[in-house]
């Protein structure tokens, strides 16, 4: 009798998971299934009479010798390594502004999300408009100071620096809205503590104000990378991936072998290998948020 | 160890003034309390001594060094919050050690020092912990660990208690009292708890909308109040108040239609309607005493010790008045008794003024 009744009642409890557990099925696991299992199969809509034979892991070897494959690799790492630290000094140095006593405080809002607020494309566009050689506002800014014109987005090295400060000017707006609502939960009596302790204002921001926001920091970095993994639009809008691929990106590159070459089963494959780039990434995260959980 | 002195200290926010023209000398080694009612500006008082907050005008010295002008990390103070501002990613140690270090003390000099602290406050077992795995009572510690180990000139106190619970605010005022004794280290704490002022000070300052009322000893400020608030602030239950008036020689009073005698003559107030105060332990029932007076018993509130019984005095406008009895005189709502109020503990305000009538 006991028995039945806990297991009428486990059954319960199963089916009020049910819901929950078929929506994450629909929406994560079908998705990400469905791409790893088009990664071993051949799926070429321009060649349709070969079917969708499954070649194993043919796809991967394939992106393993594919010289375009580590170009898009190396520039999408190159983007992460600048942009995220990058972002993040800006971000921080944005959100102290925006965290000082200002009498007004919407317009400092207002001028933090709007950046935010901009679709990646326009933002993309604008610049290309800024960095163009003859009409941008760039040049125009250097030829002032007596300097040539620069080729800023038609030589290789000046377009990925083009590129790089387009990307942190657009998302170092989300990591100062993340580090500022992080800045705003630090009790002012701290800094009043150790103003009297006799910290100046190095130190404090040393000693408390960089401590304090650490669990900030590290969700606004985590995001961050995951979106510098996926860059796609800025380097789209402003150069294409050129001149030739030396600013394409891996979201370029799979977005070119499945919507430009409709080449599924190696879009697939590339598609996998940034999943695991970013898996990877997010599981220093989980380490550090169950860590603290632990700790408290 | 130093006196701190205040002239015609003034604090505006804008156009709002706050602190209007205050002056107080704390002598060293004194232990003086700010006490006053929310938003009396004893807070600000306090920060302006700590640097926290400029100061508009006037002059702040610590030790006789005029010290308006230097941040709060050269005026040589330690201040406990109220919310103890504990550093919560350092341990109990390095929160104590924190400011001595920023003044270069040798590592070994640190740990003796954060030794005695913990020592005297018997916090030694937590020196190791963060702040988040101590109690209320143990931060409280932590933070007045935090300030003596730095040995400074005088120690300021910003409401400390006032998150504690009733019986370990009970606790830590005792605690703060011997550590006064001990270190005999000058002290400016604020509070709005009359209790923790009489029971703590030396002497106590008094304040209301940015002034001074009174700055006197605990034993002065409450049989000698200087202003009808001030008498009402001190003492639980507060003074009763009464219309009252004078007679002619100032000699006595006229309340609720009785005559009630005073201690001496109001001669400058002979014949003038006044303010008439007296405390609920100088309200005796009973007793044989000079000036016996009917009075109705309205309320009977047992406490154990002791009774607190509000009385009514006077047949057309009774006036009601609360007295503190002891819990062996037994009486019931509606009875009635003669009453005697004590001459010498009378108190007089004027009506307009608020202060006291005292020739």
């Amino acid at each position: 009798m006991k028995q039945s009744k806990e297991l009428s009642e486990r059954t319960l409890g199963w089916l009020l998971l049910a819901p929950v557990g078929i929506l994450l099925a629909l929406i994560v696991l079908y998705p990400v299934a469905k791409l790893l299992i088009s990664s071993f199969h051949t799926i070429r809509l321009t060649e349709p009479w070969l079917g969708e034979p499954f070649v194993g892991f043919a796809n991967y070897v394939r992106a393993w010798e594919d010289e375009r494959f580590w170009g898009a690799l190396w520039n999408t790492i190159l983007y992460i390594v600048i942009t995220v630290p990058g972002s993040l000094a800006l971000g921080l140095g944005l959100a102290m502004l925006a965290n000082l006593p200002f009498k007004r405080k919407w317009p400092v809002r207002l001028a933090l999300l709007l950046p935010w607020a901009l679709p990646l494309v326009f933002a993309g566009l604008i610049f290309r408009w800024f960095f163009d050689f003859k009409l941008g506002f760039v040049n125009d800014f250097v030829s002032r100071f007596g300097f040539d014109p620069l080729p800023w987005l038609t030589d290789p090295i000046l377009a990925k620096i083009a590129i790089c400060i387009t990307i942190i000017w657009k998302s170092s707006s989300f990591m100062a809205l993340v580090l500022l609502a992080g800045l705003q939960s630090i009790p002012k009596s701290l800094y009043e503590a150790a103003e009297v302790d006799g910290a100046g204002k190095w130190l404090q921001f040393k000693e408390i104000t960089l401590p304090m926001l650490m669990p900030a920091i590290f969700v606004a970095l985590i995001f961050r990378t995951i979106t510098a993994i996926q860059t796609f639009d800025i380097p789209y809008a402003m150069t294409g991936g050129g001149p030739g691929d030396s600013t394409e990106t891996l979201a370029m590159y799979i977005h070119k072998n499945t919507l430009d070459f409709l080449d599924f089963g190696y879009g697939s494959a590339l598609a996998a290998i940034m999943f695991i780039v970013s898996i990877i990434a997010t599981s220093g995260y989980l380490r550090y948020t169950q860590r603290s959980a632990g700790r408290d | 160890m130093a006196q701190v002195n205040l002239a015609r200290v003034t604090k505006s926010f804008g156009e709002t003034k706050v602190i209007h023209g205050i002056d107080l000398d704390i002598k060293s080694g004194e232990f003086v309390v700010f006490v006053g009612p929310s938003g009396c500006g004893k807070s600000t008082l306090l920060r302006m001594i700590a640097g926290l907050e400029t100061t508009t005008s006037g002059d702040i010295e610590i030790g006789s060094e005029r010290v308006n002008d230097l941040p709060p990390r050269s005026r040589d103070i330690a201040m406990v919050f109220q919310d103890y501002a504990l550093y919560p990613h350092k341990s109990v140690y390095e929160n104590m050690a924190f400011g001595l270090r920023l003044r270069k003390t040798s590592e070994e000099e640190i740990k003796r020092r954060v030794g005695d602290a913990a020592a005297i406050l018997q916090i030694e077992h937590l020196l190791e912990r963060k702040p988040r795995q101590l109690s209320g009572g143990q931060r409280q510690r932590v933070a007045m660990g935090r300030a003596i180990v730095r040995d400074p000139k005088a120690f300021l106190f910003d409401e400390p208690l006032s998150n504690l619970d009733a019986q370990l605010r009970n606790e830590m005022r005792t605690e703060i009292k011997k550590l006064h004794a001990r270190l005999g280290k000058t002290i400016i704490y604020v509070t709005h708890d009359q209790v923790e002022a009489m029971t703590l000070a030396d002497r106590i300052a008094v304040l209301s909308a940015g002034k001074v009322m009174q700055y006197a000893s605990p034993d002065e400020i409450y049989n000698r109040p200087a202003a009808k608030f001030v008498a009402g602030f001190t003492g639980s239950p507060a003074m009763n108040f009464a219309p009252a008036k004078v007679s002619a020689d100032g000699a006595s009073v006229m309340v609720a239609g009785t005559a009630i005698k005073l201690g001496y003559p109001r001669t400058s107030a002979g014949g003038r309607e006044a303010t008439f105060g007296i405390r609920p332990e100088d309200i005796s029932v009973g007793a044989e005493h000079a000036n016996e007076i009917s009075a109705r018993v309205v309320v009977v509130e047992p406490l154990g010790a002791e009774t607190l019984v509000t009385i009514a005095i006077g047949a057309e406008k009774p006036v009601e008045m609360v007295t503190r009895l002891s819990a062996d005189i037994k009486l019931a709502m509606g009875d009635t008794v003669n009453v005697s109020f004590n001459s010498a503990k009378t108190h007089l305000f004027d009506v307009t003024t608020d202060m006291a009538i005292t020739s």
